[in-house]
């Protein structure tokens, strides 16, 4: 019997140890995932306007990551486009755009051209998105982790006010589960996840009008 | 093993990836390689890419149908592609849908990472219908005891693959075609409007180019304040051709289409482009600077910088530049087409680049804005590129000797001087040395009785810069009257 007993107290620790040493990782994961809030701005403190085909204008690329912006641009215009919140226009429609009004690619845009945009193209939101970083940082135990900040920036195109501004910096880290599960490890898959952050984060605040 | 064991996991996306099989016909764009350029383009990779959508039961058009319509309507890539151009390829190659792929990420040698992002566009109406994207790398697959996770950055490229190639299969079917949203038969290609800036009731021209997936329009009427016309077919297909008269009024008139045909209902195309009625010349200014000015003339001696200012601000079209003499003799007539410089530089040459002797001349600059406005602004210069002379004389009055610096008669005395003088002892020990600007002067010169002559240099600077020097020249001393130096002896100090 003692024998028994001795054995059950030695179980029932290491269950109790098993499980503390879990919601410990749960924790970590927990605090990991929740790292950093998306700063949203409203213009004007309320948000009035509402859009449902948008076009994402050229992103401007501020890190010293040659054909980010490119990529970027692929990648917030699938993550759109899955989401189903806006419908997008494809690319190549603002390439003729840019040809019909002798307009550069890196034009500065001001509401008049984004207001004549949303005429020809028949949108009513237009997205501009500034990389303003993307490098690698020191992680945990001299490992390098990807990092990107962004400043996502919506307006309405038929008057070209800004409806909305987000701005946001990850690392690949932020996203891990439990050792190092569920960590991001390229500049894309880190994209993804931060385009598809400022969406639900859109969707959340109303803007969607499909 | 390992190998075989990483294939065995992903069997049951093949099979699972086969049932799904729809007579839907998709056409997949050259895979976009953005790792490498803004425009790259990996063949090998679509090769690769449509070997798995076809294996994952999809129906591809064959690669070359595909890259043979791109380079008859000069598709580079796929981020050239336009609605209009997937409209266009679903009628010509009878695709349902547009697959365009993107490399975003491509790493080796111990970064192993991939990306890559597939998008569907529906041919009907050419809009963006699906999307989907992977990206991975072999630290973020790495599995506990490294069960199934691929080994290089092959197995890695493969796997990526393989995930896109079975999501597409999985979902793609599931796009129900969409019904013929109207009014998009037509590419407006080019619209153009000369000139954009007019002068009221001058005639403006407009060229559009239209691109159409069936029949050409029947009639398009350009709407543009209120006016109102028809378009007129070129001499190319798609070309169309019209002119008018602009309003009168000033301000910005925009141009409008509305495009009749027989198989669609009209569309209307607001606002895409514009031209700029403007009847009255801007206000032209200009200021002369490295020189001296002095009643409204400006005294320069090596060049003269012109900046002219435009309010408002607008485009010039040519500009001229006209030097005159005070009798009205042109010896500067300049034209540019294009935009007037911000600086301009006059070195009082002539059009033969030959200096022009000193004295009053009359610079205008004219110009003509965009819409053909004249403006025009003169100002007096005066070319002075020696310094006036000064005399020097030895004068006796009573019982003293004075030395008296004074203009030679006639002289225009149009900028004031600054003078050095020194007398001097034969023996070189130095009597007085004044400076001033005014004149003329007179000093009182020592009582030198062994001596009849002195010597004395003189230093004198205009407000433009000419310089002259006279060094240890001989002032003789009057015994009873006036002795004068001679200025011929002077020397030009440039």
């Amino acid at each position: 019997m003692t024998y028994i007993s001795g054995y059950r107290k030695r179980v029932c620790s290491f269950i109790r140890q098993f499980l503390l040493l879990l919601s410990g990782l749960i924790l970590v994961a927990c605090s990991a995932a929740d790292s950093d809030k998306i700063i949203t701005r409203v213009a004007g403190g309320e948000l009035r306007s509402k859009v449902c085909r948008v076009v994402l204008l050229p992103f401007v690329n501020e890190s010293l990551s040659e054909q980010l912006d490119i990529q970027a641009y692929r990648i917030f215009l699938a993550e759109i486009v899955k989401s189903g919140v806006f419908t997008v226009t494809p690319e190549g429609d603002l390439r003729d755009f840019f040809y019909r009004n002798r307009i550069s690619p890196q034009t500065i845009w001001d509401r008049k051209l984004i207001a004549t945009l949303s005429q020809q193209l028949d949108v009513d939101g237009a997205l501009v998105v500034y990389i303003r970083d993307s490098n690698l940082v020191r992680g945990s135990y001299g490992s390098k982790q990807t990092f990107v900040s962004l400043q996502v920036e919506l307006h309405d195109a038929r008057s070209g006010k800004l409806i909305l501004s987000n701005f946001l910096r990850r690392r690949g880290s932020d996203y891990i589960k439990v050792l190092h599960f569920g960590v991001i490890d390229t500049v894309s898959g880190l994209l993804q996840r931060m385009a598809r952050e400022i969406i639900e984060i859109w969707d959340e605040e109303g803007v969607s009008g499909c | 093993m390992r190998q075989l064991l990483f294939f065995l996991l992903l069997t049951p996306f093949f099979l699972f990836g086969s049932g799904n099989l729809r007579a839907q016909t998709i056409a997949l764009l050259p895979v976009a390689d953005t790792t490498i350029d803004y425009n790259g383009v990996d063949l090998n990779l679509t090769d690769t890419l449509h070997q798995l959508l076809v294996e994952a039961g999809l129906t591809l058009l064959d690669d070359t149908s595909m890259r043979r319509f791109m380079a008859a309507n000069r598709l580079r890539h796929s981020g050239s592609i336009d609605s209009f151009a997937v409209q266009k390829i679903g009628r010509e190659l009878a695709v349902d849908l547009v697959l365009s792929a993107t490399l975003c990420e491509n790493g080796a040698l111990g970064k192993e990472r991939f990306g890559l992002i597939l998008t569907a566009l529906e041919t009907v109406n050419g809009t963006v219908v699906w999307s989907f994207q992977s990206s991975s790398s072999l630290y973020q697959e790495t599995t506990l005891l490294s069960v199934g996770a691929p080994r290089d950055g092959a197995e890695l490229k493969f796997l990526v693959l393989l995930q896109v190639a079975q999501q597409a299969a999985a979902e793609l079917p599931e796009i129900v075609p969409l019904r013929p949203a109207g009014g998009h038969q037509f590419k407006l290609v080019d619209l153009q409007i000369f000139p954009e800036y007019v002068q009221g009731k001058s005639p403006v021209e407009c060229q559009l180019k239209l691109e159409s997936l069936a029949a050409m329009p029947t009639r398009i009427i350009l709407s543009s304040g209120k006016e109102q016309l028809e378009l007129l077919p070129g001499k190319v297909a798609g070309d169309y051709l019209g002119h008018w008269l602009a309003p009168a009024a000033d301000g910005v008139y925009c141009v409008s289409l509305d495009i009749y045909a027989v198989d669609s209902e009209p569309i209307a195309m607001h606002n895409y482009a514009s031209y700029t009625v403007i009847n009255q010349a801007p206000q032209l200014t200009i200021e002369l600077k490295q020189g001296f000015t002095l009643n409204e003339v400006t005294i320069f001696r090596e060049q003269l910088l012109i900046t002219a200012r435009l309010h408002p601000n607008r485009a010039v079209s040519r500009w001229q530049v006209k030097v005159t003499r005070q009798d009205g003799t042109v010896v500067v007539d300049d034209q540019v087409d294009g935009e007037l410089p911000r600086d301009l530089f006059w070195r009082g040459w002539n059009n033969k680049r030959q200096r022009l002797p000193d004295g009053e001349y009359t610079f205008t600059l004219i110009i003509w804005d965009a819409a053909g406005n004249r403006a025009e602004a003169s100002r007096k210069v005066f070319l002075q590129s020696e310094c006036q002379p000064i005399e020097a004389n030895a004068v006796r009055r009573g019982k003293q000797n004075f030395v008296r610096l004074s203009t030679p008669e006639g002289s225009s005395g149009l900028l004031g001087l600054n003078w050095k003088l020194q007398v001097l002892r034969p023996d070189g020990e130095l009597l007085m040395e004044h400076s001033g600007s005014s004149l003329p002067v007179e000093f009182v010169l020592p009582d030198e009785k062994d001596v009849d002559f002195l010597l004395f240099s003189i230093d004198v600077r205009d407000q433009v810069g000419n310089t002259f020097s006279v060094v240890d020249s001989r002032l003789q001393l009057p015994e009873s009257g006036l002795h004068v130096v001679k200025t011929e002896k002077w020397s030009n100090d440039f």
